[in-house]
């Protein structure tokens, strides 16, 4: 369904990503993994349209991806953006309902009342949010905020919903509660592109994942794959628990040399 | 997260069909605005003098531009402090194509209005890929450049002493030219204004705008064109003052540069502010607290810029959000100090509601 064909992009002079390749396809929900500055979310907002590679090609169905990020949104590619962005003075409705924009916009009747069963499901599928719908999103908690990023981007009925570090500065439960709902997206049509540095907690919701460090993808393969090679463990997984040690930061720095950060 | 007994659950009424952007909001804005109506009709009969007419109509000039401003910075957080100029550009042109070159005022208007909003579009397409601050600087830069040329290119405006000899604007032979005539004319334009404010306000593309106020990524990953609607909205908002601007110098029969330098833009943001971002009404109370409190009180005369600017930073500092979710705010907490022990009021003690809900 995605393909990014051979992308590089570069920051003014500092090029951060070279020659990326990567697949999604049709209900397969997809890591990609990799330490801060590796080019995770500058890949990401390539596919979503908020900047554009310096070469190569981005496809969705063989056929480039619409130039705009609304015409992207409307071609059934939505991104959760880093930090959650939920609109703070906006109710949880109202976040809900901004998800589904474009299709109240340009939709008539039976699109609205579509979006109204949408609403319902997200109630369902995040019952929290269900007990704060009248109120401002700015008064959720984090994980809460994560759940309503998600469920505006859902209310879009994406093909391909493209998250980012859905699980920073949550705690571990409440991520197990997301991880929970991103692994049932293919199911509901939905494929998934995954961006983590919880890269075990990942790989056990997605069927494959890629590994980038320093802009370059250095290991694709099933999560079964990455989860058995004991030398990817050790190189990009960190120790047991999943942490990503500093040592290894160090390892891809002088590896890759111009490996910058991503100014988030 | 929230414990299940003080769950409040107002259900989603799934698939009613029911067009979820109509509800009630609607019929509180036009019963509001029916107040108003009222108000400004019955309003004369307590007026004495052609003065308190004047200060009035001072009020509908500056409503109009509050109410374009709050689209751009109370809605849609982009903050201008240039539209004194597109308040001037208006006036000029009004005052340039009828009174040097013979143009019907109403047209004159039409025309200033639509050149503002060219000058706009020009203005906005580079400055609002700004943010904060630099937004700021650019349309505080643009403000000077435009009273620069208002006071350098005489032989057009008149210079510095002003423009003198706008005729005013007339409908059927009646002409606009009395305080009293004038009342009735801004204080129309100005309700009428308002409602298409209102409805853009409460239309999707108002929600957006509130959208793109809270984060602009988010906003866009929602598929919301955030650059072009920011440029509409600002172009919409230089229409108003343009329209204000006209009204005017129709009104006076004279321009002046004095009135539209950065410290009127100033004083327009301060409205905007003081009666609280993001409400059509606000603007109201701000148009109508600063523009007649300064025709009071002498001291504000004396050092009026001093005042406006001292307003805004105690606005900024301590009231983001305006006078009005201030107010509500001090009351809740107020009712929460004082409530508890008392009891007998009969309030329910749940504090502010809904979107203001935050202290």
């Amino acid at each position: 369904m995605l393909e990014v064909r051979d992308v590089s992009f570069s920051y003014g002079g500092a090029k951060v990503l070279f020659d990326v390749s990567l697949s999604v396809g049709a209900g397969e929900a997809v890591c990609l993994l990799g330490m801060n500055g590796a080019g995770k979310t500058t890949l990401l907002s390539l596919i979503s349209g908020l900047a554009r590679p310096a070469s190569g090609a981005i496809l969705l169905d063989g056929r480039p991806l619409p130039a705009r990020p609304a015409g992207i949104v409307a071609a059934g590619v939505v991104q959760v953006p880093e930090g959650r962005r939920v609109f703070t003075q906006l109710s949880v409705r109202e976040n809900l309902e901004m998800g589904a924009y474009l299709r109240l916009k340009n939709g008539g009747r039976a699109e609205r009342a579509a979006v109204a069963d949408d609403l319902a499901r997200m109630l369902d599928l995040f019952p929290v949010l269900g007990e704060r719908i009248g109120q401002p999103a700015g008064n959720l908690s984090g994980g809460e905020q994560q759940m309503l990023a998600m469920g505006r981007a859902l209310m879009a009925r994406p093909r391909l919903l493209l998250l980012d570090e859905p699980s920073l500065g949550l705690a571990p439960k409440v991520t197990a509660a997301i991880f929970r709902v991103v692994r049932d997206l293919p199911a509901m049509g939905c494929s998934v592109l995954l961006v983590e540095q919880n890269a075990l907690g990942a790989l056990a919701i997605c069927n494959r994942g890629y590994i980038i460090t320093s802009g370059q993808i250095r290991f694709s393969g099933t999560s079964a794959d990455i989860l058995s090679d004991e030398l990817l463990r050790e190189a990009f997984l960190g120790p047991v628990n999943g942490e990503a040690g500093t040592a290894d930061g160090m390892r891809d720095d002088t590896r890759g040399g111009s490996a910058t950060q991503e100014g988030n | 997260m929230t414990a299940p007994g003080t769950a409040k659950t107002k259900g989603v009424a799934p698939a009613s069909g029911r067009h979820p952007l109509l509800t009630p909001p609607a019929r509180r804005f036009a019963r509001g605005w029916l107040a108003l109506a009222v108000a400004v009709a019955l309003l004369p009969l307590a007026l004495r003098s052609g003065y308190q007419f004047t200060v009035l109509n001072v009020v509908a000039v500056n409503l109009i531009v509050v109410t374009g401003l709050n689209l751009l910075m109370g809605y849609a957080g982009q903050i201008s402090y240039g539209h004194a100029a597109f308040f001037g550009m208006g006036a000029y042109g009004s005052a340039i194509l009828s009174a040097t070159h013979g143009v019907d005022p109403w047209l004159a208007m039409g025309v200033s209005a639509c050149g503002v909003a060219v000058a706009a579009a020009v203005v906005g397409v580079p400055t609002l890929r700004l943010k904060g601050n630099y937004l700021v600087m650019a349309t505080l830069g643009f403000n000077l450049i435009v009273d620069v040329i208002l006071v350098q290119w005489s032989e057009v405006t008149g210079g510095s002493s002003g423009f003198v000899g706008v005729p005013p604007l007339s409908v059927a032979g009646m002409s606009f030219d009395t305080d009293r005539s004038f009342y009735w004319l801004a204080w129309g334009v100005a309700l009428l204004l308002l409602i298409p404010a209102r409805n853009l306000v409460h239309s999707p593309v108002g929600r957006a705008l509130r959208a793109i106020h809270d984060s602009e990524p988010g906003a866009e990953a929602c598929g919301v064109p955030t650059a072009s609607y920011k440029v509409q909205v600002f172009v919409l908002s230089a229409v108003f003052a343009s329209l204000a601007g006209s009204l005017h110098a129709h009104y006076l029969g004279i321009v002046a540069p004095k009135t539209f330098d950065i410290f009127k833009s100033v004083e327009f943001v301060t409205m905007c502010l003081i009666g609280g971002m993001g409400s059509l009404w606000g603007g109201l109370a701000g148009a109508l607290l600063l523009t007649v409190l300064p025709q009071m009180l002498g001291v504000f005369e004396e050092h009026h810029d001093l005042i406006f600017g001292a307003i805004l930073l105690v606005m900024l500092i301590f009231m983001p959000r305006g006078v009005s979710p201030w107010l509500r705010g001090m009351a809740g907490r107020m009712r929460r100090g004082a409530g508890v022990g008392l009891g007998g009021g009969g309030a329910p003690g749940n504090g502010p509601e809904g979107r203001e809900a935050r202290p």
